[in-house]
């Protein structure tokens, strides 16, 4: 009888401890900006993917998988997202990455991904070298820069048509590409470029661009930068008198910087790919649960790595946790809905996307349209 | 053996774990080595303290980067590419910069790394800039024969950075042993007297600079291909200052300082990963500490705990030992047709002021001239100018028939003027030995060849140890030879200095009151030492004060006062010469009294 | 006009640097000491001044605080780290400096974290139009306050007793102890002294521009770069230095190339080093053999 139990028992433990029996755990890894000139980015990112693990996990997680974001400290630098990005993959083995956010992080994080094999899904990042012809891994649920300029420029060719246009921004990926896209396609509609100031993304001193640009009198301003050095440049603009509309797209629309930039920013025209005050349902769900669990409204930033996070645990239910699983089935993504819209990549692994015009007026952010309508009104 | 073993255990031991994290940092802790041992060459052992090291660093690193990246090279070309880059680079920078000293050579190569680290990020089409340069691929697999040499994994890339620190501590310990090695050891001790000694202190800094220089670029290469992106940021002031805080904490101008500095402060940061902020705290504190308490660094901490004991040579009684081969001026003492040494007309004025005034004299071979005078005379303006520290502002200076105008010191003393100074100037933490080593004419080969040529340069020259033995055992110090020059007693200093400056093979040596602080023992060695010295053939000009000496000694007096020459004959003479009284003590020039010759 | 307005940049510009400058010279003129922890001291009176803002809500207070804070700081360098370093050879006392530098930097981030901070005072807000002139008020404070820190500075060092033993002792500090003047007073004092002047330049300046911890390395290289330029030891040198190199930069940045603007200051410092390494003002250079 005794051994009888001991078999009995060994058995039991071995069938509960037995590899396997233990529930899985899908890693998603995620290189954030936690400190440096970026980390405004770092706190409404990381509350985004937890809340989307957290939401995934309650339904059941993935296939009985748990999923579990892991967090590093990229730094928006790309140096410290290499090692960071390196850090999750090697010493964590996470089963997938988020992207950096920013775009020069985010190519660096690339770099690591397509080395080690590992799929990557950017949630912010809009250099359009990110997902090109041939790339396996990278796959982006957010538009690329073409996309972007392609879109503003439409709007402001049709709708403000400018005369002279500057640009202040920072010379990484962002700014230079935005600065030099947009510069072709508004030059190419009759704008002439009266001003061309790149800068370190840490910039705090712009009196000299200021003062140039004062004597040039541009009547639109593209300032693409970071908020720490866009508010800086609207102080110091606000005080030497230089007065413009003044555009960005993409990094400044979070409430640390509406929060920081108050009446400087008024007038102060953006691109995103969604608000808070959108119509779609899927994006007021996501709208109301982050309110609810954090007490702020989320912005684009969170929104896009909350959707790759979701995205991610979708194609690891259809191909399995491992990485080459999650790879391949994020390749044949087809129709996945999100609050960003329907997301289907295509060869270079891009999705389509909806887009998001805003002005900022009393101190909050206004849609002025929404891309959907945009197309609508001219027949596509 | 122990030296093999360590090899063999840091070669193997890694691969054994197994383990990434410890290779990555190993790695790291190699590339930074090479770094540190590059930084020690200029800064440790020449004493010029540099501020661009990170520049070098970063230049190297970018160019292998983009030699593969851009221009298809082979990893195997680009290393090299990238280390003789940077070592032009630092050739380039060094000519000018190194003509200045201490903080003036600071602020320049500080402004050579800012403006390195702006170029490096607003060069954007090149570089990307701010943006990084991603994707640099792992070095390309080269066929040596018929084995294929592949570094495409971790463990194998540690292997190639573990061969090229043991390459480079194979360098850097043959450069101490060499010529090249003592004179940069022997600038930072006392840059001035180096030059008078006959090294071409410029000459030997900027090689310095771009050895240093190559160093950090052969850094940057290996760095680049393994962290495989590449951002501005880490180039700039910062990392130059990282490297010299290893340099500090590890003890310059050593071999083993450089590698435990870069180790320590490489591998502490790693336990302290998650709070990457108190590391440079951490290091600022250590670094502040390090300098106020040790400044020698843990090189010097290993010195003291564990002391090594110096070969201790036999003592030979002062003034017997063999001659050293002094090799007289053309013909036999005192019988050549022009004098050795002519001065003629000489001024030297500092800001309008004459120090010097219309002065002229000669010096024959094998004679010993006596150069006295009251305080602030001229007498050491006057072998300033001789030996070539500065300029005459008019007049020539011939040696030999020959104008020495224009010509650096160190071309002076190859031309055969060697000299002491007034408040000594050893190379205070050299050997006894190597003190007349540095100053060993490189007679046995051209000059130009015997700077660079391997043999002379890197290779030891039994010769010369035989001459530097001759030549302590002539003023009595060949026991003490692996002493450092500045334990000994004061006598002996001067003894040194005048050992050393008969290592230049001279035809004039030029003392400075090298009686000054002697006993009258040592007095009387020195007295004979002079004879002999004047015996083989060398022509002496003695300043001094010690009455007694110069009168006994001197074949001729020359006197000094207020920059002009008032007598020049013999010494008896100047006993009685009225204006001469007259400088010295002041008296009616009536009234004839007899200098006492025993005054002091 | 850009012209103008770019030279009055400059101007603005130049008044901070010389601020930080003038103190860096006065140490080195008296103890050949090169402090690499002095742009530091610019950083401390920022955040010094932040913080008594928010607390006190009143600027003067602010300024005062960071005055008294940097002062303290710069003395007690002196006292812990460089007078016991002013036997041993200089090198030792610049590489002390660094780890100070490195201390303090990192103490900043530690403590205060690394976000760029803003620091609003109504002064900087308030513009006042002149025609096409625009500027806030603090940016004219800028530059009143420094040009009557400059010239009580030379009056100072001209009439009062301290500042002739301060001009004494950096000619000859071994003289200057000989004839009775209490040296190591003199030093401490031109310690406080130099810092103090950082600290009050970083708080001027913080209110026109984002405040982060590593704010000091750039403000330092470019002090030494007057420095250089305007000759170590030499007051009148480094203002001036401090003022051409500062317009020189503006209008290199408005008219030449934005994107090297920074680099300006240094190309200028490198060609200075190699025709006259002496500074603007000549200095003997022989040395006692």
């Amino acid at each position: 009888m005794r051994s009888t139990g001991v078999v009995l028992a060994a058995a039991a433990f071995l069938l509960l401890t037995r590899p396997g029996g233990a529930q899985e755990v899908l890693k998603i890894g995620f290189p954030t900006c936690l400190s440096g000139p970026g980390a405004v980015y770092g706190e409404s990112t990381s509350n985004a993917v937890r809340m989307a693990a957290d939401e995934i996990n309650a339904a059941g997680g993935v296939k009985g998988a748990r999923v579990e974001v892991v967090l590093a400290d990229g730094k928006c630098d790309p140096r410290e997202a290499a090692l960071a990005a390196e850090k999750l993959v090697i010493n964590d083995r996470v089963h997938a990455l988020l992207g950096g956010i920013a775009s020069s992080p985010s190519l660096a994080v690339k770099a690591v991904a397509e080395r080690e094999k590992v799929p990557m899904v950017e949630g912010v990042a809009g250099t359009n070298a990110l997902t090109v012809k041939g790339a396996r891994y990278v796959f982006r649920v957010v538009p690329n820069m073409a996309m972007y300029t392609a879109f503003s420029t439409d709007f402001l060719c049709t709708r403000l048509k400018p005369k002279r246009v500057a640009y202040v921004f920072q010379q990484t990926d962002f700014g230079t590409e935005t600065s030099e896209l947009s510069k072709a396609k508004l030059e190419a509609c009759g704008a002439r470029t009266v001003g061309w100031f790149p800068g370190r993304p840490d910039e705090t001193n712009f009196a000299t661009a200021i003062t140039s640009l004062k004597a040039q009198q541009p009547d639109l301003t593209f300032l693409i930068h970071w908020p720490p050095a866009a508010i800086a440049f609207l102080r110091q603009a606000r005080e030497f008198g230089l007065k413009s509309t003044w555009f960005n797209v993409g990094s400044l629309s979070g409430p640390d910087f509406t929060q920081k930039a108050g009446d400087l920013a008024e007038g102060f025209m953006g691109v995103n790919v969604f608000e808070p005050g959108s119509t779609r349902p899927l994006a007021q769900r996501f709208t109301e649960e982050y309110r609810r669990r954090y007490g702020k409204v989320p912005d684009w930033f969170a929104a896009g790595n909350y959707v790759a996070v979701k995205l991610i645990a979708d194609a690891a239910a259809r191909g399995g946790v491992s990485r080459d699983g999650i790879a391949r089935a994020l390749g044949e993504t087809k129709g996945f809905k999100s609050l960003l819209g329907e997301i289907s990549f295509d060869p270079t692994g891009q999705a389509p996307s909806v887009f998001t015009l805003f002005r900022y007026s009393g101190g909050r952010r206004i849609v002025v349209t929404e891309s959907e309508r945009m197309a609508a009104a001219a027949g596509k | 053996m122990a030296a093999a073993g360590l090899v063999l255990a840091l070669g193997a031991g890694p691969l054994v774990l197994g383990n990434q994290y410890y290779l990555q940092v190993l790695v790291n802790v190699g590339i930074n080595v090479i770094l540190v041992l590059g930084l020690n060459v200029i800064t440790g052992m020449t004493g010029q303290l540099s501020l661009c090291q990170g520049a070098f660093f970063g230049l190297g690193a970018y160019v292998s980067a983009l030699g593969m990246m851009r221009a298809g090279l082979s990893f195997w070309l680009s290393l090299p590419l990238a280390a003789g880059t940077a070592a032009a680079a630092g050739f380039a920078l060094g000519i000018p910069a190194l003509r200045l000293r201490g903080h003036y050579l600071a602020m320049i190569t500080l402004a050579f790394a800012v403006i390195t680290h702006q170029v490096l990020q607003n060069w954007a089409d090149l570089t990307r800039g701010n943006s990084g340069l991603v994707g640099i691929p792992w070095p390309d697999v080269v066929a040596v024969g018929p084995v294929e040499v592949s570094v495409q994994s971790r463990e194998r890339y540690y292997l190639l950075v573990l061969a090229l620190v043991l390459a480079a501590v194979a360098a850097t310990a043959a450069l101490r042993r060499s010529r090249l090695g003592r004179s940069l050891l022997a600038i930072r001790e006392d840059e001035i007297a180096a030059e008078l000694m006959g090294v071409d202190t410029r000459l030997c800094k900027v090689m310095a600079f771009s050895l240093s220089a190559l160093l950090a670029g052969a850094a940057g290469s290996l760095y680049a291909h393994y962290a495989k992106i590449l951002t501005p940021d880490l180039f700039g002031v910062l990392q130059s200052i990282d490297v010299l805080v290893m340099l500090v904490i590890g003890g310059g101008g050593t071999i083993a300082g450089p590698v435990l500095g870069a180790a320590l402060v490489t591998v502490l940061p790693e336990g302290l990963r998650a709070a990457a902020d108190y590391r440079f705290f951490v290091f600022g504190g250590m670094l502040t500490v390090c300098v106020l308490f040790l400044p020698g660094g843990l090189a010097e901490l290993g010195r003291r705990l564990l002391p090594r004991r110096p070969p201790r040579a036999e003592p030979t009684v002062p003034g017997t030992g063999a001659p050293p081969a002094f090799r007289p001026g053309a013909g036999s003492p005192r019988a050549a047709a022009r004098p050795l040494l002519s001065v003629q007309g000489v001024e030297k004025r500092f800001d309008g002021l004459a120090a010097v005034r219309g002065v002229s004299w000669d010096l024959a071979t094998g004679e010993i001239l006596g150069l006295i005078g009251p305080n602030g005379s001229g007498k050491t303006t006057m072998l300033n100018l001789v030996s070539g520290v500065y300029p005459p502002t008019r007049g020539t200076i011939l040696l030999d028939g020959r104008p020495l105008a224009g010509l650096r010191p160190s071309a002076i003393s190859h031309a055969g003027v060697s000299r002491t100074f007034q408040k000594i100037r050893l190379f205070g933490r050299l050997s006894v030995a190597d003190n007349v080593a540095v100053a060993l004419a490189p007679h046995r080969v051209p000059p130009v060849a015997g700077r660079l040529w391997r043999g002379r340069v890197l290779g030891g020259d039994p010769g010369a140890r035989e001459e530097v033995r001759a030549l302590l055992d002539l003023v009595g110090l060949g026991h003490r030879a692996h002493d450092e020059a500045r334990t000994l007693p004061y006598g002996d200093q001067r003894l040194l200095e005048i050992a050393r400056a008969l290592a230049t093979r001279p035809r004039v040596l030029l003392l400075d009151e090298p009686a000054a602080g002697l006993s009258a023992v040592d007095v009387a060695v020195l007295r004979r030492l002079l004879l002999r010295i004047r015996d083989a053939g060398i022509g002496i000009v003695l300043v001094e004060h010690h009455m007694e000496l110069v009168m006994h000694v001197s074949d001729r007096l020359v006197v000094l006062d207020h920059g002009e020459k008032i007598f020049d004959g013999a010494p008896r003479k100047a006993q009685q010469d009225p204006l001469v009284l007259e400088a010295y003590l002041g008296v009616d020039a009536g009234q004839p009294v007899t200098l006492d010759a025993r005054a002091p | 006009m850009e012209l103008l307005e770019q030279i009055l940049n400059g101007v603005v510009n130049g008044c901070i640097y010389a601020l930080v400058a003038v103190g860096l010279t006065l140490v080195y003129g008296i103890l050949e000491v090169i402090n690499v922890a002095h742009g530091d001291l610019f950083m401390v009176g920022a955040f010094v001044a932040y913080f008594a803002y928010v607390t006190t809500g009143s600027y003067v207070a602010a300024v005062g605080a960071s005055v008294v804070a940097t002062a303290l700081v710069g003395w007690v360098m002196e006292r812990v780290v460089f007078r016991p370093l002013q036997a041993q050879p200089r090198i030792n006392s610049l590489i002390a400096s660094v780890g100070l530098s490195l201390m303090l930097a990192n103490g900043a981030l530690i403590l205060w974290g690394a976000e760029p901070r803003f620091f609003r005072t109504p002064l900087a807000a308030t513009i006042v139009t002149a025609g096409p002139f625009s500027l806030s008020v603090q940016r004219g404070l800028v530059v009143a306050a420094s040009l009557a820190l400059i010239a009580g500075l030379s009056v100072f060092l001209r009439r009062a007793r301290l500042g002739k033993a301060l001009r004494a002792c950096a000619q000859d500090l071994e003289a200057c102890g000989l004839a009775g003047i209490e040296t190591q007073r003199v030093v401490a004092f031109a310690f406080g002294l130099g810092a103090a002047l950082a600290g009050v330049a970083g708080a001027l300046l913080s209110p026109l521009s984002v405040m982060t911890p590593d704010m000091g390395l750039l403000a330092v290289l470019k002090a030494f770069a007057v420095v250089v330029v305007g000759g170590f030891g030499n007051v009148p040198g480094t203002i001036a230095a401090a003022f051409v190199m500062a317009i020189a930069e503006s209008l290199g940045g408005a008219f030449v190339s934005a994107t090297y603007q920074d680099s300006i200051v240094f190309v200028i410092l490198a060609l200075a080093l190699m025709i006259r390494p002496t500074g603007l003002v000549r200095e003997r250079l022989e040395e006692n053999i």
